[in-house]
């Protein structure tokens, strides 16, 4: 999945962030020094215990976040604010509850300069990869979680951002829907080379998708292990070698 | 019809029935109760009867018209200040420090109290009317914004911003359909007040308008107009909040869906 090999710039740099929550210089960092990379079409799955700072990279690299040190490029290019080139999937329902499933993925487009026939084909095509046609126009609150996740994922992937970031996005699924999610996720990031930063703390997860695990480690505040997988897809979950990956990453979480 | 359908009505009938009784019966003379009947004929005759037929004959229609004109420059000024000023107090921590305490200290006066001044100020007749529901109608109306700006949480902002809405577009976009629910509530309390209010400014002795109807007719000794204006009100009230909502609903996708 790695395009560039050892490309001259990766597609996502984050070099020395550092970031706390409190205000005064007492209060411990979240981070502290983290650096890492990701490099185009590049699954990287970032694990960590509760209260890691996972969620904080995850905020810093979409912008919701400005981190107090350290840089955050994309592509080179330092990142300001948030933008559709960096598009979130939440832990929780963020979907627009007074807009249908096809409104709700046609959002992002409304502001573009796109003719209203080639949206209307976008959100049609979308609607399709991630199965949803027979629930175009229901309501956020008529859908299942695995459902509104879907919609979620929809409503991103249809402004094609150069990077996808995942918050546990299936954290609330239960489990047979998260591994259909996550067979979705995989399928479409490689039909789209889409270069994709997953926090999860669930270590199969990270092993089902991932092609490169980072392990954020809560009491430096920066990554603390990093492991390739190198897997052959679709990943089988009775596989020895599958079960091997999950208790080496579940080690790392161990205090 | 059974009897679940039956039970909302069940209460009007009943109050029918005791008003007839009392009124038929003689325990209450018909200068202080008229009967349903009485009331019926007075009501007729004030709406479609040709001027000339009684001192209220066929005045509705001006009435009725006067008294429109002033919910509604009221409540639309009410409307006007109340939701920007609440959706940007609910919404920037600034603004709502700047005006709280003034807004808060304001809506403590009782409205009344601002009918000698106004009469002062504009002296009889629209102007006084326009100010007095303006005023009443503005607090829900304001508090209830500030309240649905208030209750949008930051992720939908978040949500937003990485789809590409600009933050002015947000507040279209995202900050009013996640508030309507809010605002509705707000502009239909707004609205009931209005009607409260424009009947204070009417009986201060404006010519025209329902509410001078019933002064008048206090003045004059008939009560079955008091009774024709006050059912009048009642029900024009009624048409005016199912107009709101109703429009409402046809210009916003989130009135509709999440109302």
């Amino acid at each position: 999945m790695n395009a560039g090999g050892q490309a001259a710039t990766p597609l996502l740099e984050l070099v020395g962030l550092g970031h706390r929550f409190g205000r005064s210089e007492d209060d411990p960092p979240v981070l502290d020094n983290l650096s890492l990379r990701v490099d185009h079409g590049e699954i990287v799955c970032l694990i960590g215990r509760s209260g890691s700072g996972k969620s904080t990279v995850l905020g810093i690299v979409a912008g919701f976040l400005t981190p107090e040190r350290g840089r955050c490029l994309l592509a080179g290019a330092p990142v300001t604010g948030s933008g559709p080139d960096r598009c979130v999937v939440f832990q929780e329902d963020a979907l627009f509850p007074w807009l249908t499933v096809r409104e709700n993925i046609g959002f992002g487009l409304r502001g573009t300069a796109w003719p209203r026939a080639v949206i209307s084909h976008e959100v049609d095509r979308f609607l399709a990869l991630v199965g949803l046609e027979a629930y175009a126009d229901y309501l956020p609150r008529a859908l299942s979680g695995g459902m509104k996740q879907r919609v979620a994922l929809a409503r991103v992937l249809v402004r094609a951002p150069r990077i996808l970031l995942m918050d546990e996005p299936f954290g609330a699924l239960d489990p047979h829907t998260r591994e259909e999610m996550q067979e979705l996720l995989v399928r479409l990031a490689g039909q789209h080379g889409q270069t994709v930063l997953f926090v999860t703390h669930d270590v199969a997860e990270a092993v089902s998708l991932a092609d490169r695990v980072l392990m954020l480690d809560g009491q430096s505040g920066r990554i603390g292990r990093e492991l390739a997988m190198d897997l052959a897809r679709p990943r089988n979950r009775t596989d020895r070698e599958f079960h091997r990956s999950c208790a080496l990453l579940q080690g790392w979480l161990r205090p | 019809m059974n009897g679940r359908a039956l039970l909302p009505v069940l209460l009007p009938i009943a109050v029918l029935a005791a008003w007839t009784a009392l009124s038929s019966s003689g325990l209450a003379p018909a200068y202080l109760l008229p009967g349903p009947e009485a009331v019926f004929e007075a009501g007729v005759r004030y709406v479609f009867g040709a001027p000339g037929q009684g001192p209220y004959a066929g005045r509705f229609l001006t009435d009725l018209m006067a008294s429109l004109g002033r919910v509604f420059a009221g409540f639309g000024l009410a409307a006007l200040f109340g939701i920007p000023l609440g959706l940007c107090s609910g919404r920037v921590v600034t603004v709502n420090r700047l005006f709280s305490s003034t807004i808060g200290g304001l809506r403590a006066v009782p409205g009344i109290c601002w009918l000698p001044l106004a009469l002062i100020w504009f002296g009889i007749g629209f102007r006084t009317t326009v100010f007095l529901v303006a005023l009443a109608a503005f607090f829900p109306i304001y508090q209830n914004a500030l309240t649905g700006a208030r209750s949008v949480a930051p992720i939908y902002y978040q949500a937003g911003a990485m789809l590409g809405v600009s933050r002015l577009r947000g507040v279209f976009a995202i900050l009013l359909p996640l508030a309507m629910p809010n605002l509705l509530t707000g502009l239909r309390l707004g609205m009931g007040i209005s009607w409260a209010y424009l009947v204070l400014g009417e009986l201060t002795g404006v010519p025209d308008g329902l509410g001078a109807v019933i002064m008048d007719a206090r003045m004059l000794g008939q009560t079955d107009m008091i009774l024709v204006g006050i059912l009048l009100i009642a029900l024009v009230g009624r048409l005016c909040d199912r107009l709101l909502v109703g429009l409402l609903r046809v210009c916003s996708k989130s009135a509709r869906r999440l109302g």
